[in-house]
């Protein structure tokens, strides 16, 4: 029997979408873990899910394009069902990621500890992984996360998650779990699989060697006002060689990126405010030195990174892949939607969406492509 | 206020929650003003906190930066002393090849010197041969001249003969019939004596031709004789050329011998050079693996900076949930 399975429709009813899409998944999963365009009453989406499904969990979320067994689709609706033989699971709705994440903490300890995670091993990466999915523009991610790490004393357990989206219309996205719908909230998916699993993160930015320093900032409200001591869009737009008004055009290419030897973590410019500010999808650290980055052969990285990931594998079940709003952006006004699918679709299973956050163990990441397989290692 | 939860070795809500609502609207009032003090501080904390993490970092990358540029240089360095080696090795080999080559000619040298000592020797007895065949030559030729002497004397007596008979001759035509018969006898030994003379001219003859044959022979061995002298010159001139070349050849030796010692010498000392710049590049590529560990570190530090903003930002919007009696 299949541990995962995954479908995906562009039927534009919605009652014919989620029964087209259900028909090749498991009657009764242990999980059901849907994503669905805005063009979709999400309310309604949920409650059709949650009717067809009444003894699993069900974990929904609105997004910004959709990603199914053929590859990346728009306002199409996806979902996979995971098979009750693949390991325990239990779930959690933060309520109030913005402001109170920590009055779920207490839930989600309980969570975990129902399914058997020990949170004080010191071997961690061996009791399981959190999926977690936060709602988008409330700035809340990281606050999520550091909630969903804090029940953990030591280091090390897995958490893999993306930023649920609305179809870039930046006004408001949903999450629900068991027909509980929250725009302000977020679900936490532990898991004690009975599989292996591997969580790879790719990125296609390389450095292009222009650093700058961020002399001031709000993390918080992940705002730079400046870089090297002036306004932050004069010197990024120096810095990138382009006019400071156009500089908003190359945010897709060129973001910054937080260097850490020699891993980068990127942080993507979201916004130019009206008083001249840059915010961010993700915090910023004040006097923390930033690269201008540019983007590699997209293509390429995929095949290298696909090719890294099965050969981690002798059996793959299948794939959860979340990828960043710019990423897809980038890859639409490149028109490589279809090479990037052809590479996509020879992954088992695959399903998961366009997001406007990654979550990557304990950090937030931005302009990503996060992959989740399970099966048996190598 | 609060005197017993402090005053408590454990932490217990119960107390802490019946204590709070205990407090008078001033306490309260204070208490709050002290949790904002207290969130503003531990913002501020925090942001001077990651701002050092921010600076720790740059710190580190130079550092990383100086000891990858002092890696990369050592690596380079190492490089080179291996190529240095490695022609030092070539020339190593090369000067043993040119030593056992020059051994080897010294040995040619010394058979080619012994040979020439030989030939001289063999041409002293060959030009002994020679002398003595001179002196031969000078006893025939002596010998010779005695025969021609004796060959005039026998060639007189053939001439006394010949008048001798012809006076008989003469005599007997004057005895008249009977001195007809001695005239015959003196005719046959007039004739006798004329043959003698000619063999005599043919013995002469044949002993000048011998004489001169000689003489030719005698004049060639001495012209031989000075050729030999010459060559037999030649030869000890060569022989010392043979010696000047084999104390050339053993001064070339010795000083490939000085050169290989001294290649065996400098590369022993560049290996050791360079395995002490290889037990540096081990230190640096030790110092990377520690600097990674910072990295790792400044990193989970980057995170609890993140997790901090996160928490303080919770105790904040708590703190003034508390002041504003709803959350």
């Amino acid at each position: 029997m299949e541990l995962m399975r995954s479908n995906s429709t562009k039927q534009k009813n919605t009652v014919e979408a989620v029964k087209e899409v259900t028909s090749k998944l498991h009657t009764e999963p242990s999980l059901l873990l849907f994503s669905t365009s805005t063009t979709h009453s999400f309310q309604e989406v949920t409650a059709l899910f949650n009717a067809q499904y009444p003894n699993s969990e069900v974990v929904g979320l609105t997004t910004t394009g959709e990603i199914g067994p053929s590859g990346f689709l728009e306002n199409g609706l996806v979902a996979m069902s995971f098979a009750k033989s693949i390991g325990q699971i239990s779930t959690v709705l933060m309520n109030d990621i913005s402001k109170y994440p920590v009055f779920s903490r207490n839930d989600l300890i309980s969570a975990a500890k129902h399914i058997g995670i020990n949170l004080n091993s010191q071997t961690l990466e061996k009791e399981g992984l959190v999926l977690v999915f936060p709602n988008g523009l409330i700035a809340a991610e990281e606050k999520m996360l550091s909630i969903v790490n804090s029940i953990f004393p030591h280091e090390g357990f897995p958490v893999f998650g993306a930023t649920a989206g609305d179809d870039a219309k930046f006004i408001e996205t949903f999450v629900s779990l068991n027909g509980e719908v929250s725009s302000k909230g977020g679900v936490v998916i532990f898991m004690k699989p009975t599989v292996d699993f591997v969580m790879l993160k790719e990125n296609i930015f390389t450095s292009t060697g222009k650093s700058m320093k961020i002399t001031k900032a709000d993390t918080e409200q992940r705002i730079v006002y400046e870089l090297d001591g002036k306004k932050a869009t004069t010197i990024y737009a120096n810095r990138l060689g382009v006019k400071e008004n156009e500089l908003d055009q190359y945010f897709m290419t060129n973001p910054l990126g937080r260097r850490f030897n020699n891993e980068i973590f990127i942080a993507s410019p979201f916004q130019i405010l009206p008083n001249g500010t840059i915010q961010f999808y993700c915090q910023v650290f004040q006097d923390s030195i930033v690269e201008i980055l540019e983007p590699k052969n997209p293509v390429e990285t995929l095949q290298q990174t696909l090719h890294t990931f099965k050969s981690e594998f002798t059996e793959l079940e299948g794939v959860l892949a979340f990828n960043c709003i710019l990423r897809k952006l980038q890859f639409q006004s490149h028109g490589i939607f279809p090479e990037l699918n052809r590479e996509l679709e020879k992954l088992p299973n695959l399903g998961g969406f366009c997001s406007y956050g990654e979550q990557f163990n304990k950090s937030l990441v931005n302009q990503t492509l996060v992959l989740l397989g399970l099966g048996k290692k190598r | 206020m609060l005197k017993s939860f402090f005053k408590q070795k454990e932490n217990h809500s119960d107390i802490l929650i019946e204590e709070i609502y205990s407090l008078t609207p001033k306490e309260k009032e204070s208490m709050i003003d002290g949790l904002l003090d207290l969130v503003a501080l531990l913002k501020s904390s925090n942001e001077k906190n990651a701002k050092g993490d921010s600076v720790f970092i740059e710190r580190i990358t130079e550092v990383k930066n100086t000891v990858e540029e002092g890696r990369t240089s050592l690596i380079t360095s190492s490089d080179n002393i291996q190529r240095i080696l490695d022609e030092a090795q070539n020339i190593h080999s090369i000067t043993a090849s040119v030593e056992a080559q020059g051994e080897q000619n010294i040995r040619l040298v010394n058979e080619g010197n012994e040979n020439m000592n030989k030939l001289d020797s063999q041409m002293d007895y060959v030009k002994d041969v020679f002398t003595n065949f001179e002196k031969s030559i000078t006893e025939v030729q002596r010998e010779t001249n005695d025969i021609i002497a004796i060959t005039n004397i026998i060639a007189g007596i053939a001439d006394q003969t010949n008048l001798l008979a012809l006076n008989a001759s003469i005599e007997a035509a004057r005895a008249g019939e009977h001195g007809k018969g001695f005239a015959v006898v003196a005719a046959e030994v007039r004739k006798l004596a004329e043959q003698s003379k000619d063999a005599l001219v043919n013995v002469n003859k044949k002993v000048n031709e011998i004489v001169d044959q000689v003489s030719v022979l005698s004049a060639n061995i001495v012209e031989k004789s000075k050729e030999f002298d010459h060559t037999q010159e030649m030869t000890r001139l060569t022989s010392e050329f043979f010696g000047k070349i084999a104390t050339s050849e053993k001064e070339l030796f010795t000083n490939m011998s000085g050169i290989k010692h001294a290649t065996d010498q400098t590369m022993a000392e560049i290996s050791t050079f360079r395995q002490e710049l290889e037990a540096i590049v081990q230190l640096s590529e030790q110092s990377t693996k520690s600097i990674d560990e910072l990295y790792i570190f400044s990193q989970d530090k980057f995170f609890i900076s993140t997790d901090m903003t996160s928490y303080i930002s919770q105790v904040k919007y708590l703190v003034e949930a508390l002041k504003n009696d709803q959350l």
